[in-house]
């Protein structure tokens, strides 16, 4: 047994021993087809799924354009995406078509495409049924190292005293929150701190991947027994253990990225852990994240992932940027006039959101960029923050999603249709069959053509 | 000191009292909102009419909606069979006692998920993530090469220098270390498994390596991370299931002292003692003598009174420029150390917690409150508040005062709302649909009270059911700023501190805080809270609540024997059917 002091690295160590590349290998150019949209041998260039959400909605009047169609005009909070208006769509007029505590039913059903349920008492909500990113994560990656990777800015919420329904954004079920991770040392290190193993080495690494995997059978057959005893709320718990079982077992069959490919380039293990709760370095944690999520997609280590820029109950206070005497969700209540912090911190996040659209189309992927290939929801729960408006939501997408989504547009449904109808379309545009999306007033059977290839 | 012991007292079982109190006002509050109706919710899956507690959750009672009237009796039940995980601090000190070592003492663990303020109840509901999985695998790995990289060591925790896989010292340590980690006595079948695992790794490697992976192994087993609560399987059919002599033993150490049963504990389980209540009260008292004992029963306190919260505190600092993390971190110990005192190191009536003028301070506390103390921040003194100073008990402690507070602003609404939620048990619903629950900010140039900008914001009766409720206590705290500095006006304006609580009228901190230590609700609360606590399942009314309460009540409101009397009770030993 190799005697060293056992770290990270060497634990890992035997993720890549003796193993064949099988799957997730990052596309090099000379494996594409003429077009640059496909491998040599006809398969597709994968297409990937994000999103991005942020808390307490907008400043409707200074968000939405005037003008639908491909001409629409910059606003003051969309200012920071017009760069890249070619990339994206933004929706109007989409609601949520069910009243409920302000704040929580958006949240849920965007997620879920149903309420909440209310355990009572300190707004202790938490989802249905599992969140869409799961089933599209399942359809798109069954074959990558992470089914999804879940990741946010400021909080992982898990101090937020409400229900686990407003402290995460995507959910294997009720009671199964995918907190996001707030730390860039803490995503880089559970997807890429991976060391291969010399196999001239005498020394045997400890633990070995097969002597993991042997364990791993022993653990899972326990689990299957105990599973075989509880009731049905454990029975979906140890199912999620289970999951993440076979999570592991699948990365000790799998390959580690290959560095030197032009489009996967590992990044170095980011300079911080999650931020600070007084004054936290937004823009340095995004940008962190944003590498960390660009090279998971890039490396095919993913092809999903939710990003969780701020909630809008565990949002941050940005006192030294803006002056702010309270946290987001707070101001867009608190502010008088036209709220000019309220619409900064907006602007802000919209700057956010256009840093991830620019590194993405940094990533050359065949003969575009990872946004030809990516398709992103970016949403808020509410639509107007000062007065909870269910109308109106602010929504987004990104990318082309391989073709399926046309980009450029400002869309607005005129006849107040459900805002699922957008986890609909991403759900199509990710080649799933989904003939309906949603329960009661939430269901939806048809996506929003309109953007739409 | 200690308590003396109270083996000899009353059983809890004998009093039977009625504390419905809050049960009867909260039902009041729901009922006026006309929770029953509507709240956007579908009634197909929210089945429960009351819009309280949990519908899976066999304790509550169906009929709770009327006003006044106390629930029917429900049967006894315990928490449900099922399932509880280990939370972070149960798996570090579980290992450590395994192990020999705190392995993890460094370590950052997957956080918990608490559930209405409790670990616990989250533990009964919330699964462990990927992240919790990836992270147990990990550190099994490092835990074991800590141990086995040590040559000593490893002689030692396994008790032989074992000649071959096979040799019988190998079975004999899984064995033992089996009935540690599942806290129960493993089966053969169980123990073939672990011994034919250190046979295949040995047979390219050596022994010591194979007892490595095995003992990785087990700290990954479900039956290690979780503590397993099914009752006996012979009673498989009843509504009720007597907990295994060993389930009790888990049931009790993780109660008191935070992790698994020792072999002492297991021994006595055993040999049957832990089945009659003498020989469970017994073990309980020679527990509770444990150092865990002390930090880990004070957690309850700590999560029920939401100690930790001023971790998360965030302040504006051209406003508070005095606010420093040092300063947070001393306000967070000092509520410790009052409460701790209090609850645990010199029990007495809990309730004097609201009235009580004595504090701990160090020398950064004695110059934020302006009162004589220890030079250094280091040190620690008892002190007790000056005549005429305007503080008294826990509500008037800074850290409370600061950690229920905005960045800027006092929130009375949060500091009600802790006083009607976390000390009376009064269940605050939701608000109604749609509605908005911040106060707007005066219009510009124009400076209002708290008061006036609450009762402006408060002319729909729909909120004002539930803020008639909340906003008194935090409106008596308004001589404290949102750092905690006392004020004796607000902006020039004069602070009205007064109001009521269930007909009992007070006017500022000091009143307040002795109308709380003379509410009965607040003990009944605390009763109830704990119940959920040590046994991790929400619970509003029933026999062994309300005799929990009358218990806690005759022992003069002390911790000691709160925690007596659970484990004295029936309740402690069943679990009711699985959900």
């Amino acid at each position: 047994m190799n005697r060293h002091t056992l770290d990270r690295r060497t634990l890992l160590r035997g993720v890549a021993q003796g193993l064949v590349a099988t799957v997730a290998l990052p596309p090099l150019d000379a494996m594409l087809n003429s077009n640059g949209n496909a491998y040599a041998d006809g398969t597709a260039i994968p297409v990937r799924f994000g999103v991005w959400y942020w808390g307490s909605g907008v400043r409707r009047n200074q968000f939405f354009p005037q003008t639908t169609g491909t001409d629409w005009e910059s606003t003051a909070e969309l200012a920071p995406l017009v760069p890249f208006r070619s990339e994206l769509n933004v929706l109007g007029g989409y609601s949520i078509l069910e009243s409920g505590i302000v704040h929580h039913i958006g949240t849920a059903v965007l997620k879920t495409g149903q309420g909440y349920v209310d355990h009572g008492g300190n707004f202790n909500t938490d989802v249905r049924a599992h969140s869409f990113d799961i089933d599209v994560a399942a359809h798109l990656g069954a074959d990558t190292a992470f089914p999804a990777l879940h990741v946010g800015v400021y909080s992982d919420g898990r101090f937020n005293s409400e229900g686990i329904n407003t402290r995460a954004l995507s959910h294997n079920g009720p009671g199964s929150p995918n907190m996001a991770e707030t730390s860039p040392q803490a995503v880089f290190d559970r997807l890429f701190d991976i060391v291969p193993e010399d196999p001239t080495s005498e020394t045997p690494t400890f633990p070995s991947a097969q002597h993991r995997s042997s364990v791993l059978d022993i653990v899972s057959a326990q689990t299957q027994a105990l599973r075989n005893r509880v009731g049905v709320a454990d029975q979906a718990r140890l199912d999620e253990h289970l999951e993440a079982i076979r999570g592991i077992e699948r990365r000790l069959e799998t390959t580690s990225p290959t560095p030197e490919d032009t489009t996967c380039q590992i990044p170095g293990r980011p300079s911080h852990g999650a931020p600070a709760m007084q004054n936290p370095d937004m823009v340095l944690n995004n940008d962190l994240m944003v590498e960390m999520v660009a090279m998971a997609l890039a490396c095919d280590r993913t092809r999903a992932f939710t990003f969780r820029h701020h909630g809008w109950t565990d949002d941050p206070v940005l006192t030294e940027m803006f002056g702010a005497r309270d946290r987001h969700h707070n101001l867009t209540h608190t502010e008088g006039g036209d709220q000019p912090t309220v619409h900064a911190i907006n602007v802000f996040t919209m700057q956010q959101l256009s840093r991830m659209i620019e590194r993405f189309q940094g990533v050359t992927i065949g003969d575009g960029s990872l946004l030809d290939h990516v398709g992103i929801m970016a949403y808020s729960e509410v639509g107007e923050g000062w007065s909870h408006s269910l109308d109106d939501i602010p929504m987004m997408t990104i990318g082309r999603a391989g073709g399926a989504l046309r980009t450029g547009l400002y869309h607005r449904s005129t006849s107040r249709e459900s805002a699922t109808k957008l986890n609909l379309t991403m759900m199509r545009a990710m080649g799933m069959a989904a003939p309906s999306f949603g329960e009661g007033p939430h269901q939806v059977t048809d996506p929003i053509s309109a953007i739409m290839t | 000191m200690r308590w003396s012991s109270t083996l000899g007292s009353p059983h809890p079982r004998q009093v039977v009292g009625s504390s419905l109190l809050s049960l009867a006002v909260l039902a009041g509050c729901t009922e006026e909102l006309g929770r029953s109706e509507g709240w956007g919710m579908d009634s197909g899956t929210d089945n429960r009419g009351d819009g309280l507690g949990d519908p899976d959750d066999p304790n509550q009672p169906d009929d709770m909606g009327t006003p006044g009237t106390p629930a029917a009796p429900v049967p006894l039940s315990g928490p449900s069979a099922g399932l509880r995980t280990l939370s972070a601090s149960e798996y570090r000190l579980s290992a450590r006692d395994l192990l020999g070592a705190d392995v993890f003492q460094d370590t950052t663990l997957p956080a918990d998920t608490p559930v209405n303020g409790f670990t616990s109840l989250g533990s009964a509901r919330v699964a462990f993530s990927a992240q919790h999985v990836e992270s147990f695998e990990q550190l099994s790995y490092s835990a074991a090469e800590q141990v086995f990289d040590d040559e000593a060591l490893r002689v030692e925790f396994v008790g032989c220098t074992p000649a071959a896989s096979d040799d019988p010292c190998v079975r004999e340590f899984l064995t033992r270390f089996a009935r540690k980690a599942f806290r129960r006595a493993a089966t053969a079948e169980e123990i073939d498994v672990y011994a034919n695992l250190v046979i295949a790794v040995a047979e390219t490697s050596d022994v010591w390596t194979g007892l490595a992976y095995a003992v990785a192994a087990f700290l990954q087993s479900p039956d290690f991370l979780y503590r397993v609560e099914l009752g006996t399987p012979e009673d498989a059919a009843a509504t009720e299931r007597q907990l295994t002599a060993y389930e009790v033993a888990t049931r009790l150490a993780y109660l008191v002292t935070g992790t698994a049963p020792g072999d002492d504990l297991l021994d006595a389980a055993e040999a049957g003692l832990l089945d009659d209540e003498v020989g469970l009260l017994g073990e309980l008292e020679r527990l509770l003598l444990l150092p865990e004992a002390e930090e880990n029963l004070v957690r309850f306190w700590a999560q029920q009174l939401e100690l930790g919260h001023i971790d998360q505190m965030v302040k504006v600092p051209e406003v508070f420029p005095a606010f420093t993390p040092e300063l947070a971190a001393s306000m967070k110990r000092e509520m410790y150390e009052v409460v701790s005192d209090l609850a645990w190191r010199n029990p007495d009536d809990l309730l004097t917690l609201f009235s009580t003028r004595d504090t701990f301070v160090n020398s950064t506390l004695a110059d934020f409150y302006g009162v004589s103390g220890p030079a250094s921040p280091d040190d620690w003194e008892a002190v007790t508040w000056p005549e005429g100073n305007p503080r008294a008990g826990f509500l008037s402690l800074g850290g409370f005062l600061a950690s229920h507070a905005g960045p800027a602003e006092t929130s009375v609404t949060k500091r009600g709302y802790f006083v009607v939620s976390k000390l009376l048990c009064k269940e605050i619903p939701s608000p109604p649909d749609g509605v908005d629950t911040l106060l707007p900010s005066p219009p510009a140039g124009e400076h209002l009270t708290m008061r006036e900008r609450v009762e402006q914001h408060m002319e729909d009766p729909e909120c004002n059911t539930c803020h008639s409720l909340m906003d008194p206590p935090g409106l008596a705290l308004e001589h404290f700023d949102a750092l905690g500095v006392y004020r004796e006006n607000d902006g020039g304006l004069t602070i009205d501190a007064t109001g009521e609580i269930d007909g009992n009228p007070f006017d500022g901190a000091q009143e307040l805080g002795i109308v709380l230590s003379d509410h009965s609700g607040v003990a009944a609360c605390f009763s109830r809270r704990f119940y959920e606590f040590a046994l991790g399942t929400q619970v509003h009314a029933g026999a062994p609540l309300s005799e929990l309460q009358s218990a806690f009540e005759e022992s003069g409101r002390r911790y000691p024997e709160l925690v007596r009397a659970l484990v004295s009770h029936d309740v402690f030993r069943l679990v009711s059917a699985p959900r």
